[in-house]
């Protein structure tokens, strides 16, 4: 078992999450959210977010807008639509369960489970 | 000092040198053959619009033109095809049993969505690394079909040519057929010019590594000779080479007096069409009179007769107008065609004849050969 692949399967695996977060604070176009994984250290590539993105768009998770920017060609902007953002209560739900298991077997190492 | 031109990414104009360019073509090409479908094409449009928004946020900062490091620098950040590929399979590894409850759960709300893990937004589509046949324009001696077929066998060349140096010396009978066999590949096979297609001719896998690399090594296409495989060094490389360009300098010899020859019959054919009326090649070459029993036959051999010198003849004044005026090429397909028929009309010529006259063999075969080889050379 590669301790580094398995750090990536870690984040792997929360990054849609995060960008369903990210998103529901407000709308924001793809740059903006890959700036702000990055910060995060979730994605090393940015490439690896757009099919991610466009994924949660045809899944009808995601639904996206087209906006005049200040400079440049015109942004996609992208929103949770309602499934998306029922989606994203699931998921929470999910991820407290696992948040909560994983601090309680973090806190009490000791103790027996069985 | 480097070629640049401008390109247009999203209605904005960047400068960019003619490698760099290459290298992010490459790359967006590559990306295409990754992401695949509509959903795809959205895919790589998204990651061209970052590429642009890289390439603004350069020229902001003072910079004119987009330069190689730029471009891989570009590709560093944005990741290559094949690692946002890996992903993909990564994920799907991770999520064999434990992502099932969680899609049962979800179902009913939507068409169906799938787990999120599980659908994979980029099917892994290996480029294909396989060889293919090119020819060798690094190393050749006519037009590269021995070296080409050498890397593709992944032979020595220069024993390949050795090899069948002495197959065509014990079967000097029949050399022509070697050098017809031979012209027709070289115009049949492709050269490898481009990066890709020498990758391909080598085998190595296609991909922005090897690419970008090939980019930077290979010398820009019209500087010719540039020897870059050591085997052409050497007594036997440089022998065949030398060969080569006498052989070379004899044919052009050969075919100019054979092409001047085929426009003196032609223009007499033409002479006599018009002030005979009729086409007859038994007037050309009185030997030939008597021997057929009907003039239908006659006249369909002389048609088919006509058209094996009228094609070459065609090619000849064709590529001497393309060389004098500049003008573009034949394509393959033409070439090929031209080819196909010619054999057909010799094979039809032929055996008119010899219906014709069962006995007599026909004097003209022995002309049309070199002949065709001369019109293959032009090409």
């Amino acid at each position: 078992m590669n301790i580094e692949n398995l750090k990536s399967q870690m984040r792997k695996g929360m990054l849609e999450f995060c960008v369903l977060l990210l998103l529901e604070r407000g709308d924001a176009y793809a740059s903006e959210i890959i700036a702000r994984m990055k910060d995060a250290h979730l994605i090393v590539m940015e490439g690896t977010l757009y099919p991610l993105l466009t994924r949660l768009k045809n899944d009808g998770i995601l639904t996206y807008r087209w906006e005049e920017s200040p400079s440049g060609p015109p942004r996609k902007y992208y929103s949770l639509t309602p499934y998306g953002l029922t989606f994203l209560l699931q998921l929470n739900d999910a991820w407290n369960e696992i948040s909560h298991t994983v601090n309680h077997l973090l806190n009490k190492p000791t103790e027996n489970e069985q | 000092m480097k070629k640049t031109f401008p390109i247009n990414i999203n209605g904005q104009i960047f400068y960019i040198d003619e490698d760099a360019y290459t290298l992010l073509q490459n790359y967006l090409k590559q990306l295409r053959a990754t992401f695949t479908g509509d959903e795809g094409a959205e895919i790589v449009d998204d990651i061209e619009s970052r590429i642009h928004e890289h390439f603004s946020e350069k020229l902001s900062r003072g910079v004119n033109v987009i330069t190689l490091p730029d471009v891989n620098s570009v590709i560093e950040t944005m990741g290559r095809p094949e690692e946002l590929d890996e992903n993909s399979v990564d994920e799907n590894h991770s999520s064999d049993g434990a992502d099932t409850e969680e899609s049962a759960s979800r179902e009913g709300s939507m068409p169906p969505p799938p787990p999120p893990a599980d659908d994979k937004p980029f099917i892994s589509i290996n480029l294909p690394s396989r060889k293919r046949l090119f020819r060798n324009m690094q190393n050749k001696v006519f037009g590269g079909v021995i070296g080409g077929l050498a890397t593709y066998l992944g032979w020595n060349a220069t024993v390949m040519r050795l090899l069948l140096f002495l197959c065509v010396i014990f079967t000097f009978d029949y050399v022509f057929l070697w050098v017809i066999a031979y012209l027709i590949a070289w115009m049949i096979i492709p050269a490898a010019v481009a990066p890709r297609q020498i990758l391909e001719m080598r085998g190595q896998p296609v991909n922005v590594d090897t690419v970008g690399r090939t980019v930077l090594q290979t010398p820009p296409p019209y500087d010719g000779h540039v020897p870059v495989e050591h085997e052409r060094e050497g007594f036997f490389s440089t022998f065949f080479s030398v060969l080569g360009k006498c052989l070379m300098a004899f044919v052009g010899l050969i075919s100019s007096v054979v092409s001047v020859g085929i426009v003196v019959l032609i223009i007499s054919m033409l002479v006599l069409l018009t002030t005979h009326g009729v086409f007859d090649m038994t007037a050309v070459i009185p030997e030939t009179a008597g021997l057929f029993r009907t003039s239908q036959m006659v006249s369909a051999m002389t048609i088919a007769w006509s058209m094996v010198f009228l094609i070459p003849a065609i090619a000849l004044v064709w590529t001497s107008c393309c060389v004098v005026f500049n003008a573009p090429s034949a394509s393959r397909s033409t070439k090929v065609t031209a080819i196909v028929l010619e054999v057909l009309f010799i094979i039809a010529a032929v055996v008119l004849t010899l219906i014709g006259s069962a006995s007599v063999e026909f004097p003209f075969r022995a002309v049309t050969m070199p002949m065709a080889a001369g019109m293959v050379l032009y090409n």
